[in-house]
């Protein structure tokens, strides 16, 4: 329970003061705005104002890498279900550029006093319930196996290779000089913050989703009765109770449902944006910062779906599928109802009618 | 086939129903006109310096306070550079000086959408600072006259357009 609780308050604490040296507001850690960086960075798409590697990814995944081989948990494991969850990462993605944020960057809107950021948390909840009820209804993604070890490396060995880009800044690789690309806390700070958040969430589990997940699960009642479940629900509140403490003492808390950053007034697609984030995180074990950290320990499917978020990132600029302050484009609308569509059809068509939740999620839920 | 295909297949269906709606709605709104300027990098240059030149004369005309004149001058750039968020920018600083904020808003409003770097930090055009301020002043104003008159639709849209303002001004990850 410790290290869970340790994990989010240090992802709040490190989260806020990443944001107060330089990240854009309320964004220590977001996973969908950072994508959307680095496929801007890699010329995966032409925003001049979305284009940076963004250490924290790399952090990530590398962290959860060294300490998984230092603690011999590395498992190069697939679940045979490689192209689902790239397909189900472009969405996951999808969902949260409508709501201007990832599940992570949600708790730390909350905790800057975004009240519109509760209407996310609804809408995260409430696909978390939906994608529940398919895992209760035989949903199954496969059975973890043994793959060549190589594998599990391919995805750590490419955030290294982002890490070399960085630092040497070769022509090829586009860096923002203006727009929200071109704000960013010491690279150094970032790089270790990062670090630190994969090591951390590696060890103890943290996943936003699973938490939730467990609620439903249970029942309030046995979730209190769980050590584990205890300890993710704890671990949220860790997460959120340090990064409201660190906003109030750095000045970044303002609470209000207006003006706040990265949010708009279109709360009913921010409701469904997050809705779709959390059903397409329950089917694919794991939100957005989760699949980085799988894919970081040996995970190939979740490195799949780490590809598939950088694949959507860029879809999302390309298309203008994002939530923008002024509302959520024709586009974005369309792109969550065909997105939701397309996770109602992949829960039918992956479902063993007459069973019960696969083996494969009993194991951590994460 | 149990509750939850049931359930499924009735959801795909509202879905799709919705996605049906949604664009018949858009295919209804009206787009706005876009003229198809091609400038070339060079005229683009000569048209950027007059613009400049002709801010800076407008500017000088506002501090020795002939905002009439100054007025007059923006308007003819307006007309003439529609798509440059300069004039608009200089007629919002205009306004705010007759202490008329509200007019104000809608000119900030198409000068930070036609010119974002005016909400940008990292460039020189920077100007955050001073529309924060004109902003919650016009805010205050939205507020009294809301109070007066409850209904005013007018003065919805101007709250509306403010708090779109204010969340520009916090800025965004994307």
């Amino acid at each position: 329970m410790v290290k869970l609780i340790i994990t989010g308050a240090f992802i709040g604490l490190a989260g806020v003061m990443l944001s107060y040296y330089g990240n854009p507001a309320n964004t220590g850690f977001c996973v969908s705005c950072f994508m959307e960086n680095i496929a801007g960075s890699l010329g995966l798409h032409g925003n001049i104002r979305m284009q940076f590697i963004r250490p924290e990814i790399i952090g990530f995944v590398l962290g959860s890498f060294l300490i998984s081989v230092y603690k011999k948990d590395f498992r190069s494991i697939s679940y045979g279900s490689s192209l689902l969850r790239f397909f189900v990462g472009i969405l996951l993605i999808v969902g949260c550029s409508i709501f201007i944020g990832c599940p992570v960057k949600m708790v730390f809107k909350m905790a800057a006093g975004d009240l519109t950021a509760l209407i996310g948390l609804g809408g995260l909840v409430t696909g978390v319930f939906i994608g529940l009820k398919f895992l209760e209804g035989g949903f199954r993604i496969g059975n973890a196996t043994d793959s060549p070890k190589a594998n599990g490396y391919l995805v750590p060995g490419l955030m290294f290779l982002l890490l070399v880009f960085l630092l040497i800044k070769p022509p090829f690789i586009v860096m923002s000089i203006k727009g929200a690309g071109a704000l960013y806390a010491p690279i150094y700070l970032s790089l270790i913050a990062g670090l630190i958040v994969g090591a951390l969430a590696q060890r103890s589990g943290f996943c936003i989703t699973g938490g939730i997940a467990r609620i439903f699960l249970w029942g309030p009642r046995e979730v209190i009765g769980c050590p584990k479940s205890t300890a993710l629900l704890m671990s949220i509140v860790s997460f959120f109770m340090v990064a409201l403490i660190a906003s109030l003492l750095t000045g970044q808390f303002s609470l209000g449902v207006h003006g706040q950053p990265s949010s708009n007034e279109s709360y009913g697609w921010s409701f469904l944006g997050m809705l779709m984030v959390g059903f397409g995180s329950i089917l694919i074990k794991g939100c957005p910062l989760r699949q980085l950290i799988s894919a970081g320990q040996g995970d190939t499917d979740a490195g799949a779906a780490v590809l598939g978020m950088l694949t959507g990132a860029a879809l999302v600029q390309n298309w203008g599928l994002g939530g923008n302050a002024a509302g959520t484009p024709y586009e974005g609308k369309m792109a969550v109802i065909i997105g939701l569509c397309l996770l109602v059809v992949i829960g039918l068509l992956y479902r063993e009618r007459g069973n019960g939740i696969a083996p494969e999620y009993q194991t951590g839920l994460e | 086939m149990d509750t939850l295909d049931r359930l499924s297949i009735w959801a795909i269906v509202v879905l799709i129903i919705t996605s049906f709606v949604l664009t018949g709605g858009h295919r209804g709104e009206a787009k706005p006109k876009k003229k198809q300027q091609k400038i070339a990098a060079a005229d683009y240059a000569v048209i950027n310096v007059e613009i400049e030149n002709k801010v800076k004369v407008a500017r000088n005309l506002m501090e020795s306070n002939n905002l009439e004149k100054a007025a007059i001058l923006v308007k003819e750039m307006i007309g003439k550079f529609p798509y440059e968020g300069a004039p608009h920018m200089v007629m919002g600083d205009i306004l705010m000086r007759r202490q008329e904020q509200i007019r104000a808003m809608p000119e900030y409003k198409s000068a930070v959408d036609l010119n974002p770097d005016y909400l940008d930090k990292k460039t020189p055009l920077f100007q955050g600072k001073k529309l924060k301020v004109a902003v919650n002043e016009a805010l205050d104003e939205v507020e009294k006259e809301m109070k007066a008159h409850p209904d005013s639709t007018s003065m919805k849209q101007s709250r509306k357009l403010i708090y779109y303002l204010k969340r520009r001004i916090a800025g965004s990850c994307g």
